[in-house]
């Protein structure tokens, strides 16, 4: 019923022994207390607030079990920042209010890391990539302005500083 | 929302283990692939079973080949590598089309391709996709035995497929369409991402003075699996794929395929999706296959 199991989030090895039907986000919250990845719909991962990077792809963590994560290197909201600087698509929010209640924006952050990191610009590829996660207040627009922004902070870094801020 | 209790959970390296699993624990055994259909499931308490073989960490299961005038796709294969594939792109353009509408980014990097065929949901893109292609499918069963069965007898009804207790989908082989083949699927959902209302594929091959040799139209969202327009398909042979044939065929797609009445939508409306979405996939197909390689 149970396993032993080792995930590294952030950088940082979280082992537990865990009940195999234990969801992943719930090891994120609840083992690693890693509270910034969210439960929206909790049911058929609608909702896309719990997505999290998984071995380099953004991925809903309540739609695995925390045991086939076992081994894997994960990125969560906690991990985009470098101290007090921001990741480029959290200043791209910041600068352009890409948020209201918040209750989505780690979701949504976590699936625009992934699409940074080979970025197609037009509107409708933008609202493509965000299509997993549900924002209830913003109506997107301010949100793909977000994107617009983090895009050309992307584009204009060296290949080493992508390296330092997309590290998975 | 959390599964019910699982005893045994395994992530087997190779087929050969999965199958000596399979042996042991088939009856309460459920295989767990991209698990974008199944956990829900689990967690709904819908399916509850005691024995969960994993097979994330299952090797030779994910890979996209074309050889001896055949695509061999691994049973693991993502939905998000089968969108983004140059020689599926290039060659069974429909199969691209139906992968990318799935879901979204974040479904489409775990879903599967064999496990979409396997939860046979009538309103899913994959299975009138591999259907317009005549795919096959290959299992292996716990006793060492193999078969393979064809789309059209692999899919059962709703949610409904022929894979036994004890077998593993391992390959999915699609023929590779004649030269000057070219194919099209799109669908109707109430939002972006959503399964099918009604969707529409269409392969066409065409001739050296682009007349219809072949053609194939299936509809998905359809009870209880994606229906063959047989007849609309069979009366574009010989035509130029001119407007009046592709909108004859519309009408007689939606005149042939039954259509039902749910919660989405009311057979009328679908019957009307039909007819205005085929002759456009047709309208499509040709296209491509007419910029395809002489």
């Amino acid at each position: 019923m149970k396993r032993d199991i080792c995930i590294t989030i952030n950088g940082e090895p979280y082992e537990a022994t865990v009940d195999h039907r234990l969801l992943l986000v719930d090891f994120i919250r609840e083992i690693a207390g890693l509270t910034g990845t969210h439960v929206g719909c909790s049911v058929e991962g609608r909702c896309g607030a719990c997505t999290v990077i998984l071995d380099g792809k953004a991925v809903k963590s309540c739609l695995l079990l925390a045991v086939q994560a076992d081994g894997a290197q994960m990125m969560t909201v906690e991990g985009l920042a470098r101290g007090d600087k921001l990741h480029p698509i959290q200043a791209g929010f910041w600068e352009k209010h890409g948020l209201q209640c918040g209750f989505c924006t780690p979701g949504l952050l976590m699936t625009l890391y992934e699409f940074l990191k080979a970025p197609k610009s037009s509107d409708e590829e933008i609202r493509a990539a965000m299509s997993g996660v549900i924002c209830r207040c913003t109506g997107y627009v301010h949100i793909v302005e977000a994107v617009k922004h983090a895009i050309a902070t992307v584009e204009a870094m060296t290949p080493e500083e992508r390296r330092e801020w997309f590290p998975l | 929302m959390y599964p019910k209790a699982i005893e045994l959970y395994f992530a087997p390296k190779d087929v050969g283990e999965v199958l000596a699993l399979l042996r042991q624990h088939s009856e309460h055994a459920k295989l767990l692939a991209g698990g974008q259909s199944l956990m829900p499931l689990m967690k709904l308490r819908l399916v509850e079973p005691r024995t969960v073989i994993d097979l994330n960490r299952v090797s030779g299961l994910s890979e996209i080949r074309e050889d001896g005038g055949t695509l061999h796709l691994g049973a693991m294969v993502r939905h998000a590598d089968v969108a983004a594939h140059p020689l599926i792109q290039r060659s069974y353009g429909l199969l691209a089309d139906a992968a990318h509408s799935i879901g979204d980014p974040q479904v489409r990097n775990r879903g599967t391709f064999a496990g979409s065929l396997v939860h046979a949901d009538p309103a899913a893109d994959y299975p009138p996709a591999v259907m317009a292609l005549d795919g096959r499918l290959l299992l292996a069963k716990a006793d060492g035995s193999t078969r393979v069965l064809r789309i059209d007898d692999f899919l059962l009804g709703p949610l409904t497929s022929a894979v036994a207790e004890d077998e593993l989908v391992t390959r999915v082989e699609i023929p590779t369409p004649p030269p000057r083949s070219g194919g099209a699927y799109a669908k109707h959902s109430q939002v972006a991402g959503d399964f099918a209302i009604i969707s529409v594929t269409a392969q066409v091959t065409l001739d050296t003075a682009g007349k219809c040799q072949q053609a194939a139209i299936v509809i998905g969202g359809v009870m209880p699996k994606p229906g063959r327009a047989v007849r609309a398909a069979g009366m574009l042979r010989g035509t130029l794929l001119d407007d009046a044939t592709l909108i004859r065929a519309g009408e007689t797609a939606a005149a042939e395929v039954e259509t039902h009445t749910d919660v989405r939508a009311s057979a009328e409306y679908r019957q009307q999706l039909i007819r205005t979405t085929v002759p456009a996939m047709l309208r499509q197909a040709a296209a491509r296959a007419g910029k395809a390689q002489p």
